[in-house]
């Protein structure tokens, strides 16, 4: 009844901690199985996994509650001789030289170069290989545009806004920049639908897919709500429910199919 | 099978609504308990609700009721609401709806079904929702949904995670307090009427004293209640919490008539603590429980809203409280709790019901079970729905109980 990426995490995160003892591990909780997951592994390695809560909202009193989380971040990683969190920050939104979404340690190469309105837009939680992308290009389905947790271009915004060249981070910035430019379906609908609207708007897509994660709750309202915009932009939607890591099986790939056949797309 | 359309303005539907009261009306003088009291209460309070031009405020179930109190509002819970349709005629086209809905099955049923409910036009719909992060997320974005589809505002008060060990730092109490004060001023401006917060504190402090009496007076072994049963009139009570109606609710409970349907008249062959929410219509496991003679003596989610609030000063104090609400915070917290309360009413043993779609609370079951494992107090985790019709739910969890209780034995 968890996500899998949650679950698959976990063991992982144990293993990577009991192997390595000088090692640390930060969990930010955005939504209640990571929050679970990384209380599971502070009570397993003490002093060793430090949990921040990511607010959901962007509000005045949510941005200075995750600023003051940045802090303790801080702190506990200066207490680790550890390297600052705009390090980690450079490293996260590292993306690959065409500057497409993908690469990094995703390893979601993405197949289809430049994105082409007319197509498929593709929503959906992490992605750790290309078979979805793969799949539609089998169909002769082109693919208009990405969101997707694993999407570089959610880091890439975060950098620009985020001076790293600052010596004295100013984290009441990069808190508003965390909490006002990665719109996920985590993010109040509001805002989400409207990011979303803007993207299918400018993608120009004919179609919109949502691979939703199993068991993950801001990806089934998330859902929800997009049916509800892609009805109102009168552009078909599918929703499949995809595992991780994620496979094309038979019920999958026949449900993309029937959809893609049924637009009678010209690709 | 007869429903009405209890959302209706027509005759039809205001005489449903009477006859729904008047049924309860006479099992509850009849019964003189507490329990009847409030469930007739509360069902009075909440028809309300079903009237044309009701304002409807859709509300997290550890929003401070005191706040919807004070402007006379009765809070629409979703998870009570969706319990209550189950339990009646309602169910099956509950049950179609749910269906229909394109929300994924895989969330939490209470949260799911009260959606369904709401699409099949089986509840009224909110005028606005009213959150708090605790317990989960599933409801925030449940009432974020429905207040960005329906167009109205989502008043949701952020409240941090508390230290593990030891009260709420102060400067996280001063900032929920400031949330609660900026969401009770906007209420008052949605619903255009008239706070009277500090009474809605004061009733709302008569019900805390009495279930502090009541639990305390469990706790110490003086008193045996049903904790299944127990944990009902809570849920409901949540409903009329900071009313008249409410406090003389908990009150009842105060004499022996008044819980004479709470007690439990044998002495138990072993004490049980139940941790989460509770299977409502399915008793085989409680059933299960009482033929081998056990009791569940308390119940995890009973042990709230006990401390009195300053009425004159009230918002630190509903701050206070939600951030140190047992079930809010890291799994390690509430596995210290837990297990303190295990020892304070002597439990044999532990059943967690692992609520379909709950992440928060199947998420922290590990760290229940060791902690139980580390103090020898036997722990069993059993997966159900809390919403699931008579008989459904056994198999499995039948034979993982009765394991468990053989173990007891």
């Amino acid at each position: 009844m968890t996500c899998p990426y949650v679950s698959g995490l976990l063991p992982q995160a144990e293993r990577a901690l009991a192997s390595a003892s000088e090692d640390v591990l930060v969990a930010p909780s955005g939504c209640d199985a990571m929050r679970r997951c990384g209380d599971l592994l502070a009570a397993g390695f003490p002093g060793r996994v430090l949990t921040i809560r990511v607010p959901r909202t962007a509000k005045a009193r949510a941005v200075a509650t995750f600023a003051s989380e940045l802090r303790v971040l801080m702190d506990w990683l200066d207490q680790r001789a550890y390297p600052a969190p705009r390090d980690l920050v450079n490293r996260a939104t590292a993306t690959d030289s065409t500057g497409q979404d993908g690469g990094g340690e995703w390893g979601t190469t993405f197949p289809f170069s430049p994105y082409q309105p007319g197509g498929v837009f593709l929503i959906s939680g992490p992605l750790d290989g290309k078979q979805l992308f793969e799949l539609f290009k089998e169909l002769g389905a082109s693919l208009s545009g990405l969101d997707s947790c694993s999407s570089a271009q959610r880091e890439e915004s975060l950098a620009v806004a985020w001076p790293l060249a600052a010596d004295e981070p100013d984290l009441l910035g990069l808190s508003r920049a965390v909490l006002t430019q990665t719109v996920c379906p985590r993010r109040p609908a509001s805002e989400r639908l409207a990011y979303l609207r803007s993207r299918l708007l400018e993608a120009k897509p004919v179609a919109v897919v949502y691979a939703r994660q199993s068991f993950c709750d801001p990806a089934a309202y998330d859902a929800l709500g997009l049916a509800r915009l892609a009805a109102e932009l009168s552009l078909p939607f599918l929703e499949v429910e995809v595992g991780l890591p994620l496979e094309v099986t038979g019920p999958l790939r026949t449900r993309v199919e029937a959809f893609l056949e049924t637009l009678l797309l010209e690709f | 099978m007869l429903t009405i359309d209890l959302n209706s303005t027509s005759s039809g539907a205001s005489l449903a609504r009477l006859a729904l009261l008047a049924h309860l009306r006479v099992t509850g003088l009849k019964a003189g308990t507490a329990r009847r009291y409030l469930e007739y209460q509360a069902l009075k309070a909440s028809l309300d609700l079903f009237k044309p031009d009701a304002f409807v405020p859709w509300t997290s179930y550890l929003f401070p009721p005191e706040i919807p109190a004070a402007y006379g509002l009765t809070p629409l819970i979703p998870e009570i609401a969706a319990a209550t349709l189950m339990g009646t005629d309602y169910r099956a086209p509950l049950e179609t709806s749910m269906n229909r809905c394109s929300l994924s099955r895989d969330v939490c049923s209470y949260h799911r079904s009260a959606l369904a409910a709401l699409e099949a036009d089986l509840l009224p719909a909110p005028s606005v929702c009213l959150g708090t992060t605790p317990l989960c997320l599933g409801k925030d974005r449940l009432l974020d949904e429905l207040a960005d589809r329906l167009g109205i505002a989502y008043l949701d008060v952020e409240v941090p995670i508390p230290p593990d060990d030891g009260p709420a730092e102060a400067q996280q109490v001063a900032q929920v307090a400031e949330e609660l004060r900026l969401v009770h001023e906007e209420l008052g401006s949605l619903s255009g009427r008239a706070s009277q917060l500090s009474r809605a504190v004061h009733l709302s402090n008569r019900a805390a004293a009495a279930w502090k009496e009541i639990t305390d007076a469990r706790l110490s072994g003086e008193m045996l209640l049903n904790g299944r049963q127990t944990f009902s009139f809570n849920f409901i009570g949540q409903l009329v919490r900071g009313t008249e109606a409410g406090a003389k609710g908990f009150e009842k409970l105060l004499s022996t008539r008044g819980r004479k349907d709470l007690l439990v008249p044998v002495t138990p062959r072993f004490r049980l603590l139940w941790l989460h929410t509770v299977p409502h219509f399915d008793h085989g496991l409680v059933d299960l429980i009482t033929e081998r003679g056990g009791v569940v003596v308390f119940e995890e989610m009973g042990r709230m809203q006990m401390d009195q609030v300053d009425a004159a000063d009230p918002f630190p104090g509903l701050a206070r409280r939600l951030l140190e609400h047992p079930l809010w915070g890291t799994a390690s917290r509430r596995a210290r709790l837990v297990v303190e309360l295990a020892h304070a009413c002597r439990a044999d043993g532990v059943i967690h019901f692992n609520q379909w779609g709950c992440r928060q609370g199947l998420g922290s079951v590990p760290a229940l079970r060791e902690a139980f494992a580390a103090v020898g107090i036997p722990f069993v985790a059993i997966d159900g729905d809390a919403l699931e019709a008579p008989g459904t739910g056994a198999g499995r969890a039948n034979t993982q109980l009765e394991s468990f209780l053989e173990l007891l034995e």
